[in-house]
This record gives structure tokens, sequence and C-alpha cells, in this order.
């Protein structure tokens, strides 16, 4: 273990961290004995804790790197050799990379809370509160815990909770709900295996103090292992298949809440600190991670290309965008980490917005499909705007953040192919289809933008009504973030936040994203320019491009019927019919295998009893002949 | 030795019943020559060449007695195996009441 710092110095950053997991958690326990009809009261009380721990996060941000201990916290008593012992589990952990996530989980929480007061006032899922703030609770414990074992506790609790913030009203989304659990329920277990392991190897559980090469077999499983927790909570590909389930059937604050932002966190926060901290990555797993990486993002937008259920496509979008991350990660040098985490906090940003704006139509229109709707940029005007924001940010269109990030982990890729090694060789294969990646995210949300705000309005959405200004404000921050981080990357946002984690590195291409922001803006304004000097009225009428497809005469504007034509190419149909029978989902394939083998057992319960005497008897031969 | 084999093929006697037998009745008699086959066994181990009955008497110092032990313990297993059977009986007598037969063949609910 390392040598702990001296807790006397700091007493407030250790009030502040043990304030941090306590109050949400306690809070959370209290709300469950509020009745449900005082929901107004919970949201409130909620707000004021989500309130109270931001600030404690900023209070700790900017701290130098400290490992807290038990008996250092306030309000346990020194010396009792009980809380001596327990020290070397209860530890946490205080650097650069931990206070950077507690910053964001609490900007979200925030942020969502305030959404949930309008849109949760029906009061759609059961103690919707309490299990937000234990959630709340458990994240900054999970990030901040140096123990991993402290870290797998706070870790299965937050399965437990993304498993109650999701509505079970009807088959289909109770089956979701079993099947989140049954995943993220799996992962952990595997990473107990890959705890067990690290601490077989090195005979320590601090994160912190633990570095292991990933040489022989032992540690690369254990590798493999935590990656697997990482993965799933993150939602990359094989085990992202609970993430569109999740955003199709939770309620849209929760889908915004856990898979878009927290989880995206946490998950990738693991990972960071699975290849920084923990292990030394050896070339092999290098190549694994990258190719992880790209097929999470390419597999991922090529279904949500297909589908018409808005929160669904936006959900494979959620996974794909997990892809551009391991990409930054598996690069390892400074600038992938950095666009790593940028990318991470980025994605959060405009996932979560895209998630609450899905919420804010939904909320207004109740319709779920993307052919149901249309035209309703001219009612929900703050809606329509924030969410094209999201959508360009999404999409890498500059100058907002998503570009920003994408393009430092094309920078990363490029600098990585210099180097020696398998994985290095093959960089532009990994740019290409990064590349690639983002092209069609464009394309999939020209469907969402077009299919829900553009298009021909139909009359039952004339009475369609803006959002209350409690639900569009968090929309708002959120587009407003969007931009900022976007257009401030190269100068401000990625020295002040994310260099420190990484360690300074300079940019290998020019780009400076306020020049470059001022040029859009010029050009913008120019185009504007010579629109409004010419004469407006002499324009043409035409149909609406719809990609060459063959017009369809009933639908007013077939935006959901965009790339169909994919589906219909021959070795993408395969794959595709493939995907829809499920034989890519890691869930029904394991439930598959399941069934079967009870089936097969089943088979040998002939109801028969000499049948189970020959049994019983050749047990207790193979027995004899082990034991003598 | 001889005869701790044919113990053992006793039990095999009774197992080929337990395993062959279709009727219920028959199944509980071949239990009950495995249980009895045991019950031989034991008291074979304990039998000595030439031993008596171990009664010490100090006039007359024998070197050899039988071991008592296992006489006793069959003698409380036998009188265990006698409620045993009769509960196997009871059971066989709800089973005929219930499906009409005594063939295991029809009884099989425990198909999986």
């Amino acid at each position: 273990m390392n040598d702990f710092i001296s807790i006397a110095s700091q007493p407030s950053v250790s009030a502040a961290v043990q304030f941090m997991i306590l109050l949400p958690l306690l809070a959370g326990l209290a709300l469950f004995c509020i009745p449900e009809k005082l929901r107004l009261y919970k949201g409130l009380i909620t707000l004021v804790v989500s309130i109270l721990t931001a600030y404690q996060a900023v209070i700790v941000y900017g701290t130098e790197n400290l490992v807290l201990c038990l008996p250092g916290l306030p309000g346990t008593t020194q010396g009792s050799e009980l809380i001596n012992d327990a020290c070397r589990y209860i530890t946490f952990n205080l650097d650069k990379l931990s206070e950077l996530v507690l910053i964001f989980i609490s900007l979200f929480a925030f942020l969502i809370i305030l959404y949930s007061l309008i849109y949760m006032r029906e009061g759609k899922v059961r103690n919707y509160y309490a299990y937000f703030l234990i959630t709340l609770g458990c994240s900054y414990g999970a990030v901040l815990s140096d123990n991993l074992l402290l870290f797998l506790i706070f870790w299965g609790l937050l399965g437990l909770t993304l498993y109650k913030l999701i509505h079970g009203h009807d088959e289909e989304s109770s089956a979701t709900a079993k099947k989140t659990l049954i995943l993220i329920g799996a992962s952990d277990s595997i990473m107990i295996i890959g705890i067990a392991l690290i601490w077989r190897i090195t005979g320590s559980l601090s994160i912190s103090g633990v570095s292991v090469p990933t040489t022989n077999i032992l540690t690369i499983i254990a590798f493999l292992a935590l990656l697997t927790g990482s993965f799933t909570k993150a939602g990359a590909f094989p085990f992202h298949t609970w993430v569109p389930d999740y955003a199709k059937d939770a309620p849209a604050s929760s889908s915004a809440y856990m898979p878009a932002s927290l989880d995206k966190l946490l998950g990738i926060y693991f990972l960071a600190r699975i290849t920084m901290n923990i292990f030394e990555l050896s070339d092999g797993l290098r190549l694994l991670l990258l190719s992880v990486g790209v097929i999470s993002i390419i597999s991922a937008v090529m279904m949500a290309l297909i589908q018409h259920n808005y929160k669904r496509l936006l959900g494979f979008h959620a996974v794909s965008q997990v892809g551009y991350m391991i990409l930054g990660f598996g690069l390892g040098s400074m600038i992938g980490i950095a666009a790593g985490l940028f990318h991470m906090v980025n994605n959060a940003i405009y996932k979560s917005g895209l998630f609450l704006s899905a919420g804010c139509v939904g909320y207004r229109t109740g319709k779920d499909e993307i052919e149901d709707l249309g035209g309703l940029s001219k009612m929900m005007p703050v809606t329509f705007i924030t969410s094209l924001i999201f959508a360009m940010s999404i999409s890498g269109v500059p100058p907002f953040n998503g570009f920003a990030s994408k393009w430092m982990i094309y920078q990363g890729i490029i600098e990585f192919g210099s180097g020696a090694g398998a994985a290095n060789k093959l960089w532009i294969l990994w740019l290409a289809l990064a590349v690639l990646g983002s092209a069609l995210t464009l394309a999939s949300f020209i469907k969402f933008i077009g299919g829900i705000f553009l298009s021909r309005r139909k009359t039952e959405f004339e009475n369609v009504k803006e959002v209350p200004a409690l639900m569009w404000l968090p929309l708002a921050v959120l587009a407003l973030l969007c931009i900022l981080f976007g257009v401030f990357a190269t100068k401000v946002v990625v020295p002040r936040l994310f260099m420190p984690v990484s360690g300074t590195f300079e940019f290998p291409g020019f780009w400076d994203s306020s020049f470059v922001s001022l040029l859009v803006i010029i050009s913008l304004a120019l185009g504007f320019l010579i629109y409004a000097a010419l004469n407006l009225k002499k324009f043409r009428r035409e149909d609406s491009f719809i990609g060459g497809e063959k017009m369809q005469e009933q639908a007013a504007y077939p935006t959901p019927e965009f790339y169909k034509t994919f589906t219909e190419f021959r070795l993408l149909s395969v794959i595709y019919k493939k995907a829809e029978e499920k034989w890519f989902d890691i869930y029904d394939l394991s439930k598959r295998f399941v069934l079967w083998t009870s089936h097969l057992l089943s088979e040998t319960h002939a109801g028969l009893l000499p049948g189970y005497v020959v049994w019983a008897c050749a047990g207790i031969i193979i027995m004899l002949m082990i034991m003598i | 030795m001889i005869v701790y084999w044919l113990c053992f093929i006793l039990f095999l006697v009774g197992l080929y019943g337990v395993i062959t037998k279709r009727n219920l009745i028959k199944i509980a008699i071949s239990l009950s020559i495995m249980e009895f086959s045991t019950f031989l066994f034991f008291t074979l181990i304990g039998f000595r060449e030439g031993g008596v009955a171990p009664i010490v008497d100090p006039a007359d110092p024998v070197k050899t007695y039988v071991d008592p032990l296992p006489q006793a313990m069959v003698l409380t297993a036998i009188v265990i195996g006698l409620a045993t059977t009769a509960m196997l009986m009871s059971v066989i007598i709800r089973l005929y009441r219930k499906y009409g037969t005594f063939d295991i063949r029809e009884i099989k609910n425990l198909k999986g």
C-alpha cells in the first residue's frame, strides 16, 4: 500500500469526500419513507442534495493527488482496532481524473433532476427520486474509491438502481429491465474474477498502488475480465445490447441519466483506470481495443440507420460513440487519452441532451415512432434548435464539441501510425472506419431531425406547445456547453480540463477552434447577406430529395424509409436479418445456450426409478474410483 | 475372505432387483435384501475364529472373544430397517391407491 498522506492538513477535502458519498445515499434512503403523493417535495429535496454535493465536488476540484483512508475521515474514532483493519478496504483516491469525473457527474445530475421535476410529475417510476439519489451517491463512491472491493460494491449497487429506474409497465419493458439486470450483473461477476486475479498477482487491491504488466496469460485474463465490466457499463460491442432496449423502454430522463451520461462517465472512467493505472498494455491488447472500438462504431451506427423508434436510434448512437472513446484509450498516447476523456464528456453532454429532447417530444406528443411525427419545429422551437445543435455535435460538424474531440482522436490515430507494431501499421484502417462512422452518424441524424421536426406537419399536432421552461432550461444549458466546448476547445477546454489528467502535449495539426468558429460564423453571415441581397421571391419549388429513392405516393415525406436500401444489399441484408433475429445479441445467445442445456438435462429425467438408481450407482462408483 | 465376497454378491442381488424389477413390492423386497447383506457383513467382521460370547469369567480366562459392538449395532439397525420397511410399504400402499398399479413405469410424475 502507498503511504497515506496526512489527513490533518486537508480536513475540508476529507469531509467533502465523506459528505459527497454519504449525503445522497442517506437522503435517498430517507426518501423511501416519504409517500409518493408528495412527489414534488421529494424532487425538490433531491435538487437541494444534488446542489450541495455539486458544491462539494467544486471544492474538491483542483486539490493535489491524495489517498484518504477511514481513520482520517471525520467522525471516526482514532485507534480502534476494528477501524484500523477496515482501513485497508475503505480508502479513497482523489486525483485529477476522479476530480474531473466528479464535476461532470454533479453537473448531469443537477440538470436532469431539474428536468425530471416536470417530466416525472406523473410518477412513471416508483421511488424515482430515491433511486436517483442512491445512484448519485454510488457514482461518487465508485469514482472516489481506491480499493477495488469498495469500488465493486458501489459499482454493483449502480446496476441495481439502473434496474429500478426503468418502469416495468408491460411485458416488453419488464423484459428489458431483466435483460439489463442480467447483463450488468453477469459482467459484475466477471469483474470479481478479474479483481481476485489482481489480488492474487500483486497482493494488493489498491487502484493507485498497482501496476501490472500484461505479459502472461493470467494478467491478460484479469485485464479482459475488468474490461468486460467497463464495456458493459459503457455499452461497447459486444456487451452493448442492453443500451438500445433500455433507451426505448425507460423514461427519457432515466436513459439520459444512466446510459447516456453516468454509465458512460463511469465505464470510461474505469477503462481509463485499467488502461492507465492498473495495467500496462501490450501491443496485442491495443490491437484488441482498437478493433473493438471500430466494430462498436460501425456496427451500432449501421443498426441506428434503420431504426424507426427515435429513442432506440439514440440508444444505438450511445453505443457507437463509445467506440471513439475506446479508440482514444487504445491509442494510449497522451493525445489519445485526452481525446478519449474529452469525447466522453462531450458525448455525455450531447447524448443526455438528445435523450432529454426526445423526452420533450414524447412528453408533448406521446408518440415513439418517427413516422408518426413531423413538423414540430414551429411548435417546439427551443427543443428543435437544441436538438439540432446536439445532432450536429454528435455528427462531428465544426465548430461544435463533437468535432473537437473526434478531430483529436483522428490526430491521435495519425500520430499513432508512425510507431512500429501491428496495431500501428493498421492506422489507416482505424482512421477510415472512424471517419466513416462519423459520416453515417450524420446520415442517421438527418432522419432523426428531419422526421421529427421538419417534414410535413400532421394535423393532430396543431395544438402541440413548447415544453415548460424547467424542461427546456437543461437542454439550453447543455446546448450552450456544446457550443462553448467546441469553440474554445484547443485554447481553454483541453488544456485546462484534460491536460492535467493525460499530461501536456502539442496538437500535431494546425487547428485553432476559436479561429475556425469565427470563420464559420463569417461564412454563414456572408451567405445570409447574399441570400438577403438577392431577390427572395424567385425560387423554385421541388420535391424533397430523398437520396434518389423512388418516391412513395402515400407518405408525405418518407423519412423513416431512408436507408432502407441498405438492408437490401446482398451481404448487408444477411447481416441485418441475423441482427433482427438477435444473432449478435450476447444476451440472447447465452439465453439460447442456457435453455438448450436445461432442455438436455430435462431429457435425462425419464421419471423412472431404475434410471435414477443407475445414475446414483454410477456416481458412487466414480466417486469410489477417485477416492481409492 | 470368501464370506465377505458372498455378502457382496448378496448385495448385488438386491441391487439387481431394485434396478430391473418393475413391481414396487419386489423393489421393496430387493431393498431388504441389500439391507440384510450389509447386516451380515457387519456381523461377519465382528466374528473371531474360535471366539466365544464376551462374558468375562475370572475363573476361566479365555483369550478370544467375538466383537460385541457390530452385533449390538446390527441389532439396532434391524429394528430401524423394520421401521423403514414399514414406512416403505405404507408409501407403496398410498401409491397404489393413487395410481391403481404397482408398476413403476406408470408412476412417473418426475419426468422432466
